[in-house]
């Protein structure tokens, strides 16, 4: 055997969305091991999925290189392709909607996440205002209230953990549900001696970390943040300071908030009224030093917009904002000082056309940054508000993620064209006409992205080996496609190395100042803006507006008055869905070493309620809701609120190729039966899902 | 190697030590009955086919390399018996019979042979001379291969010795037509009637467009007795002539009493022949013992139950008559000296030791040659000393690039299944030289296929006795031309199968008796030698008392012949599909899985000294860690939960 | 006991696994083995919140190992300058007599090479320096690496007390 080659290449992992900064050890042209990079970390610490990136990278039950479908959409019938013949085929087809339809027949549906800019820029340079995202079954209210109330987007604020001495959390998992940093940073701030208060409809190993933890009512969480706002008022705890310099619209939500009592509060949410209010005690000692955590990549129901509104009232009512301890701005390399990153999206020329979706002239107040993906079935079955006939699908795999797949499929199925890039095989790329692999992330160079922050730096994901099988990268893929769609000159490049270059042109830095730490610091220390007139607010009054012009422009109440959650019908539960820190919803579930450690799902269901139905852990049971039926183990247990199943979402995979996860455990998704609605928030209201359980023998 | 093995390796094995071909089979034989058969059949898989019920499949695997399984479930030797390794536990397997069971099976109760469709078309045209075994089974893979064959046949039948030799009482004459009509259903072409090499020459057949020739003209000459008087008299005839006589239908006695020279199977055939004739006394002249004699040992025995007598170390000297007739054969008596180049006893005779046997007719058997001389169209072919056609080794092909010979004519008289090994050899090597192929290099046969064993005990399968073959009723036997040996019935039949120690599997490479013994200090399982390389397990007969089932032996086993299975409370050893072991399992207190032996709990115990409630409870290594984790907190084991929620 | 051990933090643990993956990942362990596992036990409650414990069950690497004992052809060797337990491969003939032997479910079966392998503290990290991958890749820190140099021998004593509660011995 030669002598071994050993190197190491600072990366950005892609096992979820959190894209935790990472160390890949290589050695003879083979992934070692992942690491965190201790340069951004402190450590090499990294959570389980990041850790399994080695066996996705080796496994082979992953796409492999193109594949046109030879039958029916989704009868996985699949013929191999050349690059050359697959991206010829997606073209013609592409050119012939666009003639036929117009540009905006297009649309292109993204995972999300830091590295858009190329995606956006296709999309555009079509002609095409289509671009949107998975945030619809996802963070959309949340961005949408914060954007209501700032006028910016959700992150542009972060939580400061180091300093924060008190936390409530609202079934944000964040010990199970994890980013590896923020949940070190969590730990790290117990042991500092924060104290933490959780809300959830069931227990799990965050709430068994809590000071104060409570089983609520589903749906109640804004009924307790009504009693804790009351409170906050009443008792003037509240930073009257921070609030006549910032707040508009105070006096009418002091107004509104009047008739909500704790006590009122204690019979929505069933948690003691004492208890809301020493809540709001414990809170207001300690302000600003408070996290309230607005809710991570959470889509619940058809109010939670209001929910989530009350988040960010608290921590305005407690000063939170640039606040030690509490939210920080994040600051960009402008803020820091530097000529902005230059973006590919910024060289076509402006779209000046209705979206597909709503948003912009149907949904003012919500953002076309994330759009509607829950409409692309109106919008293709109804040709509502025009013809939908082409949907480039990167990395997104809706009929995952969004309610009522069936539906979903319905719409896909009347498309011209549907192409799917990604590394894995997904449901809605196995429905696809054409999948086109793309090389993995550790296989690939990705674009620059900046981490805005309290201290600002510039990411680069890196490639640290050749492709295993014949994938290529998104940068190859999308420039392949706009030359033969004509649209070459809005990717001027050739290599990877010419996309940092042109990014990166203006900021006087240079790929190579990314090797010895795999990031570039923009600033020497945090970035702190003034509290009293250094805070950037984006609303027209430069305020945060607790009366909305976004939405009372729009008819849309800024306090409308409470209304309860609907209960299930006799007979039924509410079913929710959370996640693990073994898998990224469904899109790891067949890594060989996350599978071997939760293959399944199980349905959470309290013991007063199995115990009616005879039903005990382990069991096999039919969960079915509108004609649709699962079958599931049960997990009977005190610890979860009568009311509502629980399971983990994800699972019950149905792509035959993927061995290990196919028909393993129970699709959720399945059974939302007419959620791919748009709630106020922009959401699909994911948990207004009743389902029926029945123990089979 | 070959993925889906129907026997994977232990993990533990040494992955190089057996080759696997690409479609999964080993590359080659491990079984020593088929590497020692002429045709090389795969005989451990049509035996357990045969097993299974199965007869067209055992049919099917036969005719991969055999067109004559009926034929050779007859009166083949059976070479593959003398290396049958259940003989070294108690007698080997019914070869020969299971063989002929399959094809009366699919003959006489089934849809008769499948007749294989040519892998390809290839215009050339091959002629075969002679229709014996050799030359009917170069025509069978010849047209299997996809060329156009015509077999030329100078006597009014083709199946030579089948046909015109081999007495009927031992090959019915209906079964060997029905295994040439198989042939011709490839669509080979046999013109009877038509000897080659006289009037019409190889060169003629060369102007008519065939483009290569086998030769398989036998070896119909008898050799001389060369003794005074042997051309005096009609009555002095040689044993194949009297053979074809009578089965072309000239059934007279030759004489009252008949000596009969030799002692080969022509010499047995001839002399039982006679007695069917009618002949009162019938006497075989020998100049060996009765133990060195080349016939059957069957044949032997049942020509001495039909009253023939054999002379031994007697030499015949003299054919004395008068009248033009035969009335004595003088003979010498003989003592056997050193070995001669047959690697037998050389007879010299004792001088003064002659007598006079009163006899009417004498029969010469003591060898033919192939009647090369008497076809001047053959005469550039290179013979060897003994008249025989010389070729290269393996491929068949004469000193004439164009002609292949095969069969007795090569060989000298030989075996029906030798002759069908040429025939096919040449059969590769005519289809290799026609399509400029590289010629096919000495091969080991390879398995066909892999069938699964017949799972039964250890003690079952060693009590088995060899099945009897069932004979007619003697005195039937004397006066008719029937059958004499009925075969195996359809129950004996698959018994037997069952006996087969399956060494196509075990390649009896000892590596299990050396972990167990040498690595473990256990000994449980054990081989003994047998024969000169060979090893046998000889615990079939009392299993493996000492075994703790560790699973080491089945861990390094390189040919996944032993294989373990955890079953109804029991650990299953298993030896080439025979359960040589069955031991006790332990079940887990945590999750209820079966996870070790009892007895290696118990041996472990002892190893390590442990305290006796060490192992009070059976926990398996998961549920151990469960254990362990609970109690280093204080709290009482959950099992259940851990893996539901 | 060896020489190391590795203190698991019970505050800190959130149960996530990071160090069975790191662990496969590192030691290349296929799927059906573990060198350590995480043992959830609870939730119980305890002051009116369920809480719950997740038992970090690496190799203890035994003061006399019993699979030690146990292996009849010398494949399972304790080191001598620092008591790290672990296989020799080459003289591993796969009896799994250590897998019996040991208490703690420790020693785990390699179905793809037929032998025992297990926990060694990934000793060959440790001689470069480094820490095991369970250790260097743990999500919160929540487990430490202690060496010799790090703890005094009465610190190691009451480790091994507290991991040996309810077994025979160790």
């Amino acid at each position: 055997m030669s002598e071994t080659s050993k190197k190491v290449v600072y990366s950005v992992c892609s096992m979820c969305t959190v894209r935790c900064p990472i160390e890949i050890e290589v050695e003879n042209g083979a992934v070692k091991h992942i690491w965190g990079n201790p340069h951004v970390l402190g450590g090499r610490f990294l959570c389980p999925r990041g850790a399994a990136g080695k066996v996705f990278e080796n496994d082979s039950e992953r796409l492999q290189g193109p594949m046109i479908r030879s039958g029916e959409r989704g009868s996985g019938e699949w013929r191999k392709a050349t690059w050359d013949e697959a991206l010829d085929y997606v073209a013609e087809r592409l050119k012939k909607v666009i003639e036929t339809y117009g540009p905006e027949s297009v649309i292109l549906g993204d995972r999300g996440g830091a590295f858009t800019d190329l995606q956006k820029a296709f999309i555009k340079a079509l002609g095409s205002p289509n671009y949107f995202n998975h945030h619809g079954s996802c963070s959309n209210s949340v961005h949408n209230a914060h954007n209501g109330l700032t006028g910016q987007r959700r992150n542009t604020v972060s939580y400061d953990w180091k300093n924060c001495k008190y936390a409530v959390l609202y079934g944000r998992n964040i010990l199970e549900s994890i980013g590896t940093k923020e949940a070190k940073d969590f730990i790290d701030a117990l042991e500092n001696g924060m104290k933490f208060t959780y809300f959830d409809i069931r227990w799990n190993y965050t709430a068994a970390k809590a000071d104060r933890f409570h089983i609520i009512k589903p749906g109640s969480d804004y009924a307790v943040n009504l009693g804790i706002i009351h409170t906050l008022i009443s008792e003037k705890l509240y930073d009257a300071e921070f609030v006549n310099r910032w707040v508009v619209g105070f006096d009418e939500l002091a107004k509104f908030i009047s008739p909500y009592t704790p006590e009122w509060a204690e019979k929505e949410s069933g948690v003691p009224a004492r208890e809301i209010v020493a809540i709001a005690h414990e809170m207001a000692e300690v302000k600003p030093a408070v996290i309230l955590y607005a809710g991570w990549m959470t889509a619940w129901t058809e109010d939670d917009y209001y929910f989530r509104r009350s988040i960010y009232m608290i921590y305005a009512l407690l000063g939170g904002y640039e606040a030690k301890g509490g939210l920080l701005f994040n600051k960009n390399e402008v803020d820091a000082g530097y000529k902005p990153l230059k973006k590919f999206v910024d060289l076509v020329p402006k779209v000046d056309k209705k979206r597909f979706d709503g948003v912009g002239w149907k949904y003012k107040h919500l953002s076309a940054d994330y759009g509607l993906a829950q409409m692309v079935p109106h919008a293709v079955l109804n040709e509502d508000p025009y013809p939908v006939k082409a949907f480039i699908n990167y990395r997104f795999d809706p009929l995952s993620a969004f309610p009522d797949p069936e539906k979903f499929k319905e719409g896909l199925r009347k498309l011209d064209l549907l192409v799917t890039i990604d590394v894995n095989y997904s449901h809605t790329g196995w429905v696809s006409d054409v999948i086109l692999p793309e090389a993995t992330y550790l296989e690939r160079t990705d674009s620059v992205i900046v981490k805005s922050g309290p201290k600002p730096s510039l990411w680069m994901r890196r490639k640290a080996v050749e492709p295993k099988f014949d994938a290529k990268p998104k940068w190859w893929i999308l420039k392949q496609l706009a030359d033969r769609l004509g649209i070459g000159q809005y990717f001027p490049y050739n290599s990877v190395e010419d996309i940092i270059a042109f990014q990166l042109q203006d900021m006087g830095l240079k790929l190579e100042d990314f090797n010895s730490k795999g990031t570039v610091s923009l600033a020497k220390d945090q970035i702190m803006w003034d509290r009293k007139d250094g805070l950037k607010f984006k609303t027209p009054s430069k305020k945060i507006e607790f009366v909305s012009s976004m939405l009372e422009e729009n008819g849309i109440p800024s306090f409308p008055p409470y209304e309860s959650s609907k209960e299930p019908p006799d007979g039924f539960f509410r079913l929710t869905t959370g996640k693990t820190a073994v898998h990224t919803q469904g899109t790891t579930l067949n890594n060989p070493y996350l599978n071997e450690i939760q293959p399944e799902n199980s349905l959470w269901i309290n013991t007063a309620e199995a115990d009616k139905m005879g039903i005990k852990s382990g069991d096999t049971v039919e969960i079915s809701a509108d004609g649709v039926a699962q079958t599931i183990k049960a997990y009977v247990t005190d610890f979860i609120h009568p009311t509502a199943v629980y399971t983990l979402h994800g699972y019950g995979r149905e792509i035959p190729l993927q061995s290990r996860a196919f028909k393993k455990g129970m699709r959720d998704n399945t059974l939302m039966k007419g959620l791919l609605t748009v709630a106020v928030g922009g959401n699909c209201p994911i948990t207004d899902c009743f389902v029926k359980i029945r123990k089979l023998s | 190697m070959g993925k889906n093995l129907l026997f994977p390796p232990g993990p533990g094995a040494d992955p190089l030590h057996i080759v696997y071909e690409e479609d999964g089979l080993k590359r080659e034989s491990s079984a020593p009955c088929q590497l020692n058969c002429p045709a090389g059949i795969d005989i451990p898989s049509y035996i357990a086919l045969i097993g299974r019920g199965e007869y067209d499949k055992a049919i099917a695997i036969i005719r991969n390399d055999n067109p004559f399984p009926w034929v050779c479930g007859l009166i083949c030797p059976n070479p593959c018996e003398q290396w049958c390794q259940r003989r070294y536990l108690d007698k080997a397997l019914c070869i020969k019979d299971l063989k002929g069971l399959a094809a009366r099976m699919v003959m006489e109760k089934g849809t008769g042979y499948l007749i294989p469709e040519p892998k390809e078309r290839y215009s050339e045209k091959v002629a075969v001379i002679g229709s014996g075994p050799a030359g009917l089974t170069a025509a069978y893979f010849l047209a299997w291969q996809g060329y156009r064959v015509t077999v030329f046949e100078a006597m009014p039948e083709p199946g030579g010795l089948m046909i015109a030799g081999i007495p009927e009482f031992r090959l019915p004459r209906d079964f060997v037509r029905r295994e040439i009509q198989a042939i011709r259903d490839m669509g080979v072409e046999i013109v009877v009637n038509t000897p080659i090499g006289d009037e019409v020459s190889l060169d003629e057949l060369r102007n008519q467009g065939y483009k290569a020739f086998f030769l398989g003209i036998g070896a119909w000459e008898g050799l001389r007795l060369g003794i005074e008087g042997e051309n005096d008299y009609p009555q002095v005839i040689s044993a194949l002539e009297f053979l074809k006589d009578v089965s072309f239908g000239k059934k007279i006695k030759p004489a009252n009493s008949v000596a009969i020279v030799g002692g080969g199977n022509a010499a047995i055939d001839a002399a039982r022949t006679c007695v069917r004739l009618g002949s009162q006394s019938v006497s075989i002249v020998y100049r060996r013992t009765r133990s060195e004699m080349p016939a059957h040992f069957e044949e032997i025995i049942q020509m001495a139950e039909e009253g023939i007598h054999v002379h031994q170390l007697t030499i015949p000297s003299k054919i004395l008559g008068s009248y033009g007739k035969i009335d004595f054969l003088e003979c010498l008596m003989a003592t056997l000296g050193e070995p001669d180049e047959s690697g037998r006893r050389r007879p010299t005779a004792v001088s003064g030791s002659e007598y006079k046997m009163p006899v009417g007719a004498v029969i010469g058997a003591i060898g033919q040659k192939p009647a090369i001389r008497r076809y001047p169209g053959f005469g550039y072919l290179d013979l060897t000393r003994r008249e025989t056609i010389r070729v290269r080794s393996h491929n068949q092909q004469t000193n004439v690039p164009d002609v292949f010979a095969g069969g007795d004519a090569v060989t000298g008289p030989a075996t029906v299944v030798e002759a069908i090994g040429g025939g096919k050899r040449a059969a590769f090597a005519i289809h290799a030289f026609l399509r400029d192929l590289k010629m096919p290099e000495i091969v080991p046969p390879r398995p066909r296929t892999m069938i699964p064993p017949i799972v039964l005990d250890y003690h079952k399968k060693s009590f088995i006795q060899r099945q009897e073959i069932p004979l007619i009723d003697l005195d039937r036997r004397m006066h008719s031309f029937d059958r004499v040996e009925l075969g195996l019935d359809e129950i004996a039949g698959r018994e037997e199968a069952k006996r087969c120690m399956r060494c196509d599997i075990c390649e009896r490479c000892g590596k299990c008796v050396e972990v167990c013994r040498d690595r473990l200090g256990v000994s449980a399982i054990r081989f003994f030698h047998s024969g000169e390389s060979s090893l046998i397990l000889k615990d079939y007969v009392h299993g493996l008392p000492k075994c703790i089932g560790c699973g080491s032996c089945v861990n390094i086993c390189p040919t996944g012949a032993l294989q373990l299975e955890d079953r109804d409370g029991e650990r299953v050893l298993l030896m080439s599909g025979t359960v040589i072991n069955r031991i006790k399992l332990e079940t887990c207190e945590g999750c209820g899985a079966q996870y070790v032996t009892k007895v290696m709990v118990r041996h472990v115990e002892k190893l390590i000294e442990a305290p006796e409630e060490a192992f009070e409870q059976k926990l398996c290594q998961d549920c151990k860690r469960i254990s362990k984790a609970f109690k280093m907190v204080g709290e009482t084991p959950d099992f259940s939960v851990q893996r539901i929620q | 006991m060896s020489e190391y051990y590795i203190y698991q933090d019970q505050k800190r643990c959130i149960g996530c696994r990071a160090c069975e993956v790191h662990c496969k990942t590192k030691n290349d362990v296929p799927v059906g083995a573990s060198f350590c596992k995480i043992i959830p036990v609870g939730p119980k409650v305890q002051d009116g919140i369920p809480r719950i414990k997740f038992i970090f069950m690496p190799c203890f690497h035994c003061e006399t190992p019993w699979c030690v004992s146990a292996c009849p052809t010398g494949a399972m060797q304790r080191r001598t300058e620092d008591g790290i337990v672990s296989v020799d491969k080459s003289l591993c003939i796969g009896c799994k007599a250590c897998i019996t032997a040991c208490p703690w479910g420790s020693p785990q079966w390699n179905k793809e090479t037929g032998r025992v392998f297990k926990c060694d503290y990934c000793k060959d990290r440790i001689d470069e320096g480094l820490e095991p991958a369970c250790v260097t890749g743990c999500t919160t820190a929540a487990l430490k690496w202690v060496s010799p140099s790090e703890s005094s021998s009465l610190k190691r004593e009451k480790f091994a007390k507290k991991i040996t509660q309810g077994a025979p011995t160790s």
